[in-house]
Protein backbone atom coordinates (compact mmCIF):
# COMPACT_ATOMS: atom_id res chain seq x y z
CA UNK A 1 0.00 0.00 0.00
CA UNK A 2 1.54 3.21 -1.18
CA UNK A 3 1.26 6.06 1.29
CA UNK A 4 -0.24 9.10 -0.15
CA UNK A 5 1.11 12.52 0.40
CA UNK A 6 -0.82 14.77 2.53
CA UNK A 7 -2.28 17.83 0.92
CA UNK A 8 0.21 20.70 1.13
CA UNK A 9 3.25 18.51 1.80
CA UNK A 10 6.20 17.95 -0.74
CA UNK A 11 5.78 15.29 -3.43
CA UNK A 12 8.50 13.02 -2.14
CA UNK A 13 6.69 12.73 1.12
CA UNK A 14 4.41 10.35 -0.65
CA UNK A 15 7.25 7.98 -1.76
CA UNK A 16 8.09 4.72 -0.10
CA UNK A 17 11.07 4.64 2.26
CA UNK A 18 12.87 2.08 0.03
CA UNK A 19 12.57 4.36 -2.92
CA UNK A 20 13.94 7.18 -0.90
CA UNK A 21 16.82 5.05 0.24
CA UNK A 22 17.56 3.93 -3.32
CA UNK A 23 17.37 7.52 -4.43
CA UNK A 24 19.74 8.64 -1.71
CA UNK A 25 22.21 5.82 -2.47
CA UNK A 26 22.09 6.46 -6.20
CA UNK A 27 22.27 10.18 -6.14
CA UNK A 28 24.56 10.78 -3.17
CA UNK A 29 26.48 7.75 -2.00
CA UNK A 30 27.45 6.21 -5.35
CA UNK A 31 29.03 9.41 -6.69
CA UNK A 32 30.75 9.90 -3.39
CA UNK A 33 32.05 6.35 -3.39
CA UNK A 34 33.06 6.53 -7.05
CA UNK A 35 34.82 9.80 -6.39
CA UNK A 36 36.53 8.30 -3.40
CA UNK A 37 37.56 5.26 -5.44
CA UNK A 38 38.86 7.40 -8.26
CA UNK A 39 40.79 9.52 -5.81
CA UNK A 40 42.42 6.37 -4.51
CA UNK A 41 43.53 5.24 -7.98
CA UNK A 42 46.83 7.21 -7.97
CA UNK A 43 47.63 5.80 -4.56
CA UNK A 44 46.95 2.32 -5.91
CA UNK A 45 49.20 3.08 -8.89
CA UNK A 46 51.96 4.21 -6.55
CA UNK A 47 51.59 1.06 -4.50
CA UNK A 48 51.70 -1.02 -7.67
CA UNK A 49 54.93 0.70 -8.72
CA UNK A 50 56.42 0.04 -5.32
CA UNK A 51 55.39 -3.59 -5.46
CA UNK A 52 56.73 -3.82 -9.01
CA UNK A 53 60.09 -2.50 -7.85
CA UNK A 54 60.20 -5.27 -5.25
CA UNK A 55 60.08 -7.80 -8.07
CA UNK A 56 63.45 -6.57 -9.30
CA UNK A 57 66.85 -7.58 -7.93
CA UNK A 58 67.74 -5.53 -4.90
CA UNK A 59 70.33 -3.35 -6.56
CA UNK A 60 67.87 -2.16 -9.22
CA UNK A 61 64.86 -1.41 -7.04
CA UNK A 62 65.66 2.16 -6.03
CA UNK A 63 66.65 3.23 -9.54
CA UNK A 64 63.63 1.79 -11.33
CA UNK A 65 61.14 2.84 -8.62
CA UNK A 66 62.42 6.41 -8.84
CA UNK A 67 62.25 6.32 -12.63
CA UNK A 68 58.74 4.90 -12.67
CA UNK A 69 57.51 7.28 -9.99
CA UNK A 70 58.95 10.25 -11.89
CA UNK A 71 57.10 9.28 -15.04
CA UNK A 72 54.00 8.34 -13.05
CA UNK A 73 53.73 11.81 -11.58
CA UNK A 74 53.96 13.62 -14.91
CA UNK A 75 51.83 11.09 -16.73
CA UNK A 76 49.34 12.87 -18.99
CA UNK A 77 45.73 11.81 -18.54
CA UNK A 78 43.50 11.10 -15.61
CA UNK A 79 43.68 8.94 -12.56
CA UNK A 80 42.61 5.85 -14.46
CA UNK A 81 45.61 6.34 -16.77
CA UNK A 82 47.88 6.36 -13.74
CA UNK A 83 46.30 3.15 -12.54
CA UNK A 84 46.82 1.53 -15.93
CA UNK A 85 50.44 2.71 -15.90
CA UNK A 86 50.95 1.11 -12.51
CA UNK A 87 49.27 -2.10 -13.65
CA UNK A 88 51.48 -2.34 -16.77
CA UNK A 89 54.61 -1.63 -14.80
CA UNK A 90 53.63 -4.26 -12.24
CA UNK A 91 52.78 -6.79 -14.96
CA UNK A 92 56.12 -6.32 -16.73
CA UNK A 93 58.24 -6.13 -13.60
CA UNK A 94 58.51 -9.90 -13.21
CA UNK A 95 60.03 -10.44 -16.66
CA UNK A 96 62.27 -7.40 -16.21
CA UNK A 97 63.46 -8.71 -12.86
CA UNK A 98 64.08 -12.19 -14.26
CA UNK A 99 66.07 -10.74 -17.15
CA UNK A 100 68.16 -8.49 -14.91
CA UNK A 101 68.78 -11.36 -12.48
CA UNK A 102 69.84 -13.65 -15.31
CA UNK A 103 72.18 -11.00 -16.69
CA UNK A 104 73.64 -10.41 -13.25
CA UNK A 105 74.13 -14.15 -12.83
CA UNK A 106 75.90 -14.24 -16.18
CA UNK A 107 78.08 -11.32 -15.13
CA UNK A 108 78.89 -13.04 -11.84
CA UNK A 109 79.66 -16.26 -13.68
CA UNK A 110 81.86 -14.34 -16.12
CA UNK A 111 83.64 -12.61 -13.27
CA UNK A 112 84.13 -15.91 -11.46
CA UNK A 113 85.41 -17.46 -14.67
CA UNK A 114 87.74 -14.53 -15.25
CA UNK A 115 88.95 -14.74 -11.66
CA UNK A 116 89.47 -18.48 -12.02
CA UNK A 117 91.34 -17.91 -15.27
CA UNK A 118 93.43 -15.20 -13.64
CA UNK A 119 94.14 -17.47 -10.67
CA UNK A 120 95.06 -20.31 -13.00
CA UNK A 121 97.33 -18.02 -15.03
CA UNK A 122 98.94 -16.79 -11.84
CA UNK A 123 99.40 -20.34 -10.61
CA UNK A 124 100.93 -21.35 -13.93
CA UNK A 125 103.24 -18.33 -13.88
CA UNK A 126 104.25 -19.10 -10.28
CA UNK A 127 104.81 -22.74 -11.14
CA UNK A 128 106.93 -21.79 -14.15
CA UNK A 129 108.93 -19.30 -12.14
CA UNK A 130 109.41 -21.83 -9.37
CA UNK A 131 110.36 -24.48 -11.92
CA UNK A 132 112.87 -22.09 -13.49
CA UNK A 133 114.32 -21.30 -10.09
CA UNK A 134 114.46 -24.98 -9.22
CA UNK A 135 116.02 -25.78 -12.57
CA UNK A 136 118.63 -23.07 -12.07
CA UNK A 137 119.33 -24.32 -8.57
CA UNK A 138 119.61 -27.90 -9.78
CA UNK A 139 121.88 -26.82 -12.62
CA UNK A 140 124.11 -24.93 -10.23
CA UNK A 141 124.22 -27.91 -7.90
CA UNK A 142 124.91 -30.21 -10.83
CA UNK A 143 127.69 -27.91 -12.00
CA UNK A 144 129.13 -27.86 -8.49
CA UNK A 145 128.92 -31.63 -8.22
CA UNK A 146 130.42 -32.02 -11.67
CA UNK A 147 133.20 -29.58 -10.89
CA UNK A 148 133.89 -31.35 -7.62
CA UNK A 149 133.81 -34.73 -9.34
CA UNK A 150 136.16 -33.50 -12.04
CA UNK A 151 138.48 -32.12 -9.43
CA UNK A 152 138.37 -35.39 -7.51
CA UNK A 153 138.83 -37.33 -10.73
CA UNK A 154 141.81 -35.20 -11.64
CA UNK A 155 143.18 -35.68 -8.18
CA UNK A 156 142.59 -39.42 -8.32
CA UNK A 157 144.10 -39.54 -11.78
CA UNK A 158 147.10 -37.56 -10.62
CA UNK A 159 147.50 -39.77 -7.59
CA UNK A 160 147.15 -42.85 -9.76
CA UNK A 161 149.63 -41.46 -12.24
CA UNK A 162 152.07 -40.67 -9.44
CA UNK A 163 151.54 -44.10 -7.98
CA UNK A 164 151.95 -45.71 -11.38
CA UNK A 165 155.13 -43.77 -11.95
CA UNK A 166 156.31 -44.80 -8.53
CA UNK A 167 155.43 -48.41 -9.24
CA UNK A 168 157.12 -48.17 -12.60
CA UNK A 169 160.18 -46.74 -11.00
CA UNK A 170 160.10 -49.53 -8.40
CA UNK A 171 159.62 -52.10 -11.13
CA UNK A 172 162.41 -50.62 -13.16
CA UNK A 173 164.57 -50.57 -10.07
CA UNK A 174 163.70 -54.16 -9.29
CA UNK A 175 164.27 -55.07 -12.91
CA UNK A 176 167.55 -53.30 -12.87
CA UNK A 177 168.45 -54.96 -9.65
CA UNK A 178 167.28 -58.36 -10.87
CA UNK A 179 169.02 -57.92 -14.19
CA UNK A 180 172.17 -56.73 -12.38
CA UNK A 181 172.24 -59.82 -10.18
CA UNK A 182 171.59 -62.05 -13.17
CA UNK A 183 174.48 -60.44 -15.00
CA UNK A 184 176.65 -60.96 -11.98
CA UNK A 185 175.51 -64.57 -11.71
CA UNK A 186 176.03 -65.02 -15.43
CA UNK A 187 179.48 -63.56 -15.24
CA UNK A 188 180.15 -65.78 -12.25
CA UNK A 189 178.84 -68.81 -14.11
CA UNK A 190 180.79 -67.88 -17.23
CA UNK A 191 183.86 -67.45 -15.11
CA UNK A 192 183.28 -70.90 -13.59
CA UNK A 193 182.66 -72.35 -17.02
CA UNK A 194 185.93 -70.82 -18.17
CA UNK A 195 187.64 -72.19 -15.12
CA UNK A 196 186.16 -75.60 -15.78
CA UNK A 197 187.17 -75.45 -19.42
CA UNK A 198 190.66 -74.43 -18.42
CA UNK A 199 190.69 -77.25 -15.88
CA UNK A 200 189.44 -79.64 -18.50
CA UNK A 201 192.09 -78.60 -20.97
CA UNK A 202 194.75 -78.84 -18.37
CA UNK A 203 193.41 -82.17 -17.17
CA UNK A 204 193.16 -83.41 -20.70
CA UNK A 205 196.72 -82.37 -21.39
CA UNK A 206 197.96 -84.01 -18.26
CA UNK A 207 195.92 -87.05 -18.99
CA UNK A 208 197.28 -87.28 -22.48
CA UNK A 209 200.78 -86.83 -21.22
CA UNK A 210 200.23 -89.57 -18.68
CA UNK A 211 198.62 -91.88 -21.15
CA UNK A 212 201.35 -91.34 -23.70
CA UNK A 213 203.89 -92.15 -21.12
CA UNK A 214 202.17 -95.37 -20.08
CA UNK A 215 199.97 -96.64 -22.91
CA UNK A 216 201.18 -97.94 -26.26
CA UNK A 217 198.11 -96.76 -28.07
CA UNK A 218 198.82 -93.20 -27.25
CA UNK A 219 199.82 -92.22 -30.77
CA UNK A 220 196.36 -93.11 -31.97
CA UNK A 221 194.86 -90.97 -29.24
CA UNK A 222 197.00 -88.10 -30.30
CA UNK A 223 195.83 -88.68 -33.91
CA UNK A 224 192.18 -88.27 -32.75
CA UNK A 225 191.13 -91.90 -32.37
CA UNK A 226 188.32 -93.16 -30.21
CA UNK A 227 189.91 -94.26 -27.02
CA UNK A 228 186.62 -95.18 -25.31
CA UNK A 229 185.68 -97.70 -27.97
CA UNK A 230 188.93 -99.51 -27.49
CA UNK A 231 188.90 -99.47 -23.72
CA UNK A 232 186.61 -101.51 -21.54
CA UNK A 233 183.74 -99.86 -19.75
CA UNK A 234 184.53 -98.66 -16.23
CA UNK A 235 188.23 -98.17 -16.95
CA UNK A 236 190.42 -95.38 -15.58
CA UNK A 237 189.54 -92.95 -18.39
CA UNK A 238 186.28 -91.96 -16.63
CA UNK A 239 187.87 -91.04 -13.37
CA UNK A 240 188.77 -87.45 -14.20
CA UNK A 241 185.11 -86.70 -15.05
CA UNK A 242 184.06 -87.94 -11.68
CA UNK A 243 186.76 -85.83 -10.08
CA UNK A 244 185.55 -82.79 -12.06
CA UNK A 245 181.95 -83.29 -10.83
CA UNK A 246 183.16 -83.53 -7.30
CA UNK A 247 185.20 -80.38 -7.71
CA UNK A 248 182.22 -78.51 -9.16
CA UNK A 249 179.98 -79.54 -6.25
CA UNK B 1 77.67 -3.47 -19.27
CA UNK B 2 75.63 -6.24 -20.72
CA UNK B 3 76.95 -9.46 -21.92
CA UNK B 4 75.74 -9.44 -25.49
CA UNK B 5 72.94 -8.59 -27.80
CA UNK B 6 71.25 -11.84 -26.93
CA UNK B 7 67.73 -10.46 -26.92
CA UNK B 8 65.02 -11.01 -29.46
CA UNK B 9 64.39 -8.30 -32.02
CA UNK B 10 60.69 -8.00 -31.26
CA UNK B 11 58.40 -5.47 -32.89
CA UNK B 12 58.47 -3.43 -29.69
CA UNK B 13 62.28 -3.43 -29.69
CA UNK B 14 62.34 -2.41 -33.34
CA UNK B 15 59.95 0.43 -32.66
CA UNK B 16 62.05 1.67 -29.77
CA UNK B 17 65.24 1.46 -31.82
CA UNK B 18 63.67 3.39 -34.67
CA UNK B 19 62.66 6.15 -32.27
CA UNK B 20 66.16 6.30 -30.84
CA UNK B 21 67.77 6.18 -34.29
CA UNK B 22 65.65 9.07 -35.51
CA UNK B 23 67.62 11.29 -33.12
CA UNK B 24 70.65 9.26 -32.16
CA UNK B 25 72.38 12.10 -30.35
CA UNK B 26 69.35 13.18 -28.38
CA UNK B 27 68.40 11.90 -24.94
CA UNK B 28 64.92 10.46 -24.46
CA UNK B 29 62.91 9.63 -21.36
CA UNK B 30 60.52 6.74 -21.08
CA UNK B 31 57.19 8.44 -21.70
CA UNK B 32 58.62 10.23 -24.70
CA UNK B 33 59.88 6.99 -26.23
CA UNK B 34 56.58 5.22 -25.48
CA UNK B 35 54.59 7.95 -27.13
CA UNK B 36 56.84 8.15 -30.20
CA UNK B 37 56.94 4.37 -30.58
CA UNK B 38 53.20 4.03 -30.09
CA UNK B 39 53.60 1.77 -27.08
CA UNK B 40 51.36 1.72 -24.01
CA UNK B 41 52.91 3.64 -21.14
CA UNK B 42 54.45 1.35 -18.57
CA UNK B 43 55.27 -1.45 -21.01
CA UNK B 44 58.51 0.07 -22.27
CA UNK B 45 60.87 -0.69 -19.41
CA UNK B 46 61.72 -4.37 -20.04
CA UNK B 47 62.83 -3.42 -23.53
CA UNK B 48 64.93 -0.53 -22.26
CA UNK B 49 66.47 -2.76 -19.58
CA UNK B 50 67.48 -5.32 -22.21
CA UNK B 51 68.92 -2.67 -24.53
CA UNK B 52 70.80 -1.09 -21.66
CA UNK B 53 72.21 -4.41 -20.45
CA UNK B 54 73.26 -5.23 -24.00
CA UNK B 55 75.20 -1.97 -24.18
CA UNK B 56 73.18 -0.53 -27.00
CA UNK B 57 71.68 2.18 -24.78
CA UNK B 58 73.03 4.15 -21.86
CA UNK B 59 70.96 5.97 -19.28
CA UNK B 60 71.52 8.69 -16.77
CA UNK B 61 69.54 10.84 -14.42
CA UNK B 62 68.40 14.29 -15.47
CA UNK B 63 70.60 17.00 -14.04
CA UNK B 64 68.01 19.26 -12.42
CA UNK B 65 66.86 20.33 -9.00
CA UNK B 66 63.50 18.57 -8.51
CA UNK B 67 62.29 21.21 -6.02
CA UNK B 68 63.12 24.03 -8.38
CA UNK B 69 61.51 22.37 -11.38
CA UNK B 70 58.59 20.97 -9.45
CA UNK B 71 58.86 17.38 -10.69
CA UNK B 72 61.12 14.40 -10.05
CA UNK B 73 64.21 13.77 -12.09
CA UNK B 74 63.74 11.79 -15.28
CA UNK B 75 65.82 8.90 -16.42
CA UNK B 76 67.19 9.71 -19.86
CA UNK B 77 68.17 7.10 -22.43
CA UNK B 78 70.60 7.52 -25.30
CA UNK B 79 72.07 5.24 -27.96
CA UNK B 80 75.72 4.41 -27.50
CA UNK B 81 77.95 4.69 -30.60
CA UNK B 82 78.27 0.92 -30.84
CA UNK B 83 74.59 0.55 -30.06
CA UNK B 84 73.64 2.89 -32.88
CA UNK B 85 75.74 0.92 -35.34
CA UNK B 86 74.39 -2.42 -34.17
CA UNK B 87 70.82 -1.10 -34.16
CA UNK B 88 71.23 0.02 -37.75
CA UNK B 89 72.55 -3.39 -38.74
CA UNK B 90 69.86 -5.25 -36.80
CA UNK B 91 67.04 -3.22 -38.30
CA UNK B 92 68.52 -3.57 -41.77
CA UNK B 93 68.81 -7.34 -41.31
CA UNK B 94 65.24 -7.51 -40.05
CA UNK B 95 63.96 -5.53 -42.96
CA UNK B 96 65.98 -7.63 -45.35
CA UNK B 97 64.51 -10.77 -43.85
CA UNK B 98 60.98 -9.50 -43.85
CA UNK B 99 61.05 -7.99 -47.34
CA UNK B 100 63.08 -10.24 -49.62
CA UNK B 101 61.43 -8.92 -52.77
CA UNK B 102 63.84 -6.73 -54.75
CA UNK B 103 61.32 -3.98 -55.38
CA UNK B 104 60.21 -3.72 -51.75
CA UNK B 105 62.45 -1.56 -49.66
CA UNK B 106 62.11 -0.55 -46.09
CA UNK B 107 62.45 2.75 -44.44
CA UNK B 108 66.19 2.45 -43.92
CA UNK B 109 66.72 2.07 -47.64
CA UNK B 110 64.80 5.25 -48.22
CA UNK B 111 67.24 6.98 -45.84
CA UNK B 112 70.21 5.50 -47.66
CA UNK B 113 71.10 3.22 -44.74
CA UNK B 114 70.58 -0.07 -46.53
CA UNK B 115 73.27 -2.11 -48.31
CA UNK B 116 74.55 -0.44 -51.44
CA UNK B 117 73.81 -2.53 -54.48
CA UNK B 118 76.48 -2.42 -57.13
CA UNK B 119 75.55 -2.30 -60.82
CA UNK B 120 75.23 -5.76 -62.19
CA UNK B 121 74.01 -7.35 -58.96
CA UNK B 122 71.11 -9.69 -59.48
CA UNK B 123 71.83 -10.16 -63.16
CA UNK B 124 70.56 -13.53 -64.23
CA UNK B 125 68.44 -13.98 -61.11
Amino acid sequence: MVPRARPGSPAWMGCRPVTVIIFIVTVILVPVLVGEFVDWLPWVGTRLIRQAARRLPLQYRARYEAEWQAEFEVLPGGKLTKLLFGLRVYANARSTGAFLQAEDDLDVAARVLALAQQTADQAIADARREADQMLGRVRREADNVLTKARRQAEQITGDARDRAECLERDAQERHRQAMGSLVVQREELERRVDDLRAFEREYHCRLMAYVESKDPIAPRLRAGGDLDNERPVGSASRQPVQQQSAATA
Amino acid sequence: MGSSSGFQMTLQTQAVLRVLLDHPLQEHYGLEISKAAGLPSGSLYPTMAKLERAGWVSSDWEQIDPRAVGRPRRRYYKLTPDGAEMAEQALAATLERLSPQPGRRGRLWSHGLGPVRQPGWGVGQ
